[in-house]
């Protein structure tokens, strides 16, 4: 299993965070798929030079990031995905993207999100598709750093 | 156009409080030196108290941020105004700098932290001093002590969410000065309400009940004393582990051995007869020689090799 | 870039002390209300408060500007200055007509968040701290205790310079300054740099402060009726390089926490278990095994050995 890590964040990388999680999983590349990020030349410059070092990352837009997930399934090279909110993760599954193992890691609050547990707030759109996801045979659980406790989704989704 | 005062009420309660820190500390100074039976059970309780408000203060803004989370926060210094509360600044920063060993490579990510540090340093040095444990010994207690406090902060985490929702109300009205107040004046009354008195009574309550426990074992079992002295030389090395799991790759890894050999050689501790430099300037030399070798370095290699992708 | 539509109303201008109220409000609040929801959000909106005095009037922009700020936000708050630098320029811009709508601040707030908060952390919590932590424990625990006062001061000193440098260096040049910083380089030399620093500080902190001697020690023959002390430290592991132990130990530590992803607090417990049995006076006395008793000695001095067994 290469997808050593397929994580919901809405900051994508940021802080100690990821790099804690890949000195746990030993990846070497990270590939964000998320369609705002990838249309904003700016946004996406910063998130490269960035990065940790020794870590390659790159950012597609939904319809090359599937074609790319798919491509890292077989590929020998340990990497994680990193996406922005579960709706993406729903989508990569539904296109035929095997991953049994959803980590969300964070979501902030905003105007059409609720709560959930600590740090992970969700939308209606985004509850459905975790749930969505479980349906299909992806756990998904909440963690912030590897250190960390999961939290399976089920339990907190009242 | 009316004059425009950038939340003065902030402002002016910052200025209130370090002048009440500082009128508290030279109140207490004067108590705090009397001698005397009576003066000793009153002395506890101000001690204990000193020691919850600077564990307040460590997570507080009062300190230019900076000096909370980068300041009290950490082991080294809280051991030694916890010294200084005890009268002891030299032992109280000793204590301090081994329990901070181990939180070298503490850091908070996320929102998320795996221990609490500050509880550590001013509890844990608090009641090693209280209970005249050495440095050694502290070690293991503060530790100990660092892995309960995580639960004050999960509940600060949560709690301040309501503070936030108060925050939204304020500015629904427009309320711009309300809309500080919700983030800083509430959430810091329940920060304090939840620091304060769970550290002071800690302390005091504590103290005998670790001074007592260590009678104990120093009557019925001996050698567990000498088992923690024992501990305090071998968890500084998970302290510098965990550090290391960030820095110690790549082309910086020869350089740990380089630093260790130096330090042993100006040292000289494990070279009998040898009279060595006094021991706490081993680390500051070594760091040093080690900015020389960090420039020669960097300017010899160029910057790190990244990859980088678009 | 953005164009300026036909000035309608007095051109609203912050003064720089404004920029620095703002400074000093994120520098003391940016955690003073550290929520799950919002993390930093709150703060933010604070800081923004002297901007929002001076630059808006009506009560429509006023609650619309902290409505604005007060969105989820969290970063590393010295290093990440640099965003707020940014979006007062913004704010400003836009009080004064500038086409610059909500979506606008909040992609720079949004966009800009995550990698200076990796990069910030790196530098402030992964550089920084440590190396003068360590500076300032060596010279503590040797009894100084001016090691304290050192590592507060230069610490809080450095962390506000640097914090006040980035946010003035965000107002003054905006988002694209963020990114020439970022390109020049000069960051992977500073943590290429502080790698090589760090690991001999923590070389030099293993040799002060990993104590670990064996006090196992026996008499040999050496011929001639003679009897020499054998002490595993001086002249086993002493032979080999003095110092070998704390040293291996230290790594092997590092190899438990980095390779095998052992758990610290379960190695925490296992090593305290293990200095508990290393105390326990197993050896009694015994025939040519010299005894001291126990397995590890923090006190034993190198060169001094075991004292022989009692004559029986």
């Amino acid at each position: 299993m290469t997808l050593k890590l397929v994580r919901v964040d809405d900051r994508l990388i940021h802080g100690q965070v990821v790099a804690i999680w890949l000195k746990a999983l030993n990846a070497k590349r990270i590939v964000i798929v998320d369609e705002a990020t990838a249309r904003d030349e700016f946004v996406s410059e910063v998130i490269i030079l960035a990065a940790p070092p020794g870590v390659a990352v790159e950012i597609h837009d939904l319809a090359s990031g599937t074609e790319r997930v798919r491509q890292l399934v077989t590929d020998p090279e340990p990497a994680f995905v990193l996406m922005r909110s579960p709706v993406t993760a729903l989508r990569l599954r539904e296109a035929g993207v095997e991953f049994s193992l959803l980590n969300v890691g964070g979501i902030g609050a905003g105007p059409t999100r609720k709560p959930l547990y600590r740090n992970i707030s969700a939308s209606v759109e985004e509850l459905e598709a975790m749930r969505r996801l479980e349906s299909l045979g992806t756990t998904v659980e909440l963690r912030i750093v590897e250190n960390d406790r999961p939290v399976a989704f089920k339990s907190v989704d009242k | 156009m009316t004059r425009v005062n950038a939340s003065p009420l902030a402002i002016r309660v910052t200025a209130l409080v370090t002048t009440l820190l500082l009128g508290a500390l030279i109140v207490a100074g004067p108590t705090l030196a009397q001698d005397g039976a009576e003066a000793e059970g009153t002395n506890d309780l101000i001690r204990a108290a000193l020691v919850g408000l600077g564990y307040y203060l460590s997570n507080s803004p009062w300190l230019f941020g900076n000096g909370g989370f980068f300041g009290l926060y950490r082991p080294l210094v809280a051991g030694f105004f916890v010294g200084v509360i005890f009268g002891d600044p030299v032992k109280g920063a000793e204590i301090g700098a081994s329990i901070n060993l181990l939180y070298i490579g503490f850091i908070s990510a996320g929102g998320s932290i795996p221990a609490d540090p500050s509880v550590a340093g001013w509890v844990g040095t608090a009641l090693a001093m209280a209970s005249n444990l050495d440095a050694a010994t502290a070690i293991t207690l503060g530790v100990a002590i660092g892995l309960l406090g995580t639960i004050i902060f999960f509940t600060r985490m949560s709690v301040d969410a309501v503070f936030a929702h108060w925050a939204d109300a304020r500015a629904e009205e427009g309320d711009i000065s309300g809309v500080a107040r919700a983030n800083w004046l509430w959430p810091q009354i329940f920060l304090f309400v939840i620091s304060f008195f769970p550290a002071a009574i800690a302390v005091y309550a504590g103290s005998n009940a670790v001074g007592d426990g260590i009678q104990w074992l120093s009557n019925n079992a001996p050698w567990v004393l000498r088992g923690f002295q024992i501990a305090g030389g071998l968890l500084p090395a998970i302290g510098i582990a965990l550090n290391m799991r960030f820095i110690f790759r790549g082309s910086a890894i020869p350089f740990y051995f380089v630093g260790y050999v130096f330090a042993m050689l100006i040292g000289g501790r494990f070279f009998p007869g040898v009279t060595a430099p006094a021991i706490g300037t081993i680390v500051v030399t070594t760091a040093i020689v080690g900015a020389a070798a960090a420039w020669i370095f960097v300017s010899v290699s160029g910057s790190r090799s990244s990859e980088r992708e678009a | 870039m953005e164009t300026m539509t036909p000035e309608t109303r007095p051109a609203k201008k912050l003064e720089r002390g404004d920029v620095q109220r703002a400074f000093w409000l994120w520098t003391f609040f940016s955690h003073a209300n550290y929520n799950y929801e919002r993390l930093q959000g709150t703060a933010f909106a604070q800081a923004m408060t002297p901007i929002i005095r001076k630059l808006y009037d009506s009560p429509d922009e006023i609650k619309a500007a902290l409505k604005r700020h007060l969105v989820f936000f969290n970063t590393e708050p010295n290093v990440g200055g640099v965003i707020h630098g940014a979006v007062i320029a913004m704010e400003e811009q836009r009080a004064n007509g500038a086409d610059i709508d909500d979506d606008a601040i909040n992609s720079v707030k949004a966009g800009l968040m995550g990698p200076l908060a990796g990069v910030g952390d790196s530098i402030s919590q992964g550089t920084i701290t440590p190396i003068l932590l360590s500076i300032g424990i060596g010279i503590a625990a040797a009894g100084q205790p001016l090691g304290a006062i050192l590592y507060l001061v230069l610490e809080v000193g450095i962390m506000l310079a640097l914090a006040y440098f980035m946010w003035m260096q965000g107002y003054d040049r905006g988002r694209e300054g963020v990114t020439t910083m970022l390109r020049s380089g000069l960051l992977d030399r500073v943590l290429t740099g502080a790698g090589v620093l760090g690991n001999m500080v923590m070389g030099a902190l293993t040799f002060q402060f990993v104590t670990i001697y064996l006090t196992l020690s026996w008499n040999i023959d050496v011929g001639g009726g003679q009897t020499k002390l054998f002490d595993v430290n001086q002249d086993l592991l002493g032979a080999i390089m003095p110092g070998i132990l704390p040293l291996a130990f230290t790594l092997f530590t590092w190899w438990l926490l980095a390779r095998r992803r052992v758990s610290p607090l379960w190695l925490l417990v296992a090593y305290v278990i293990f200095a508990m049995l290393a105390a326990y006076p197993f050896f009694g006395p015994a025939g040519d095994f010299n005894y001291c008793q126990s397995l590890l000695n923090p006190f034993f001095q190198p060169g001094a050995g075991c004292p022989p067994p009692p004559a029986s």
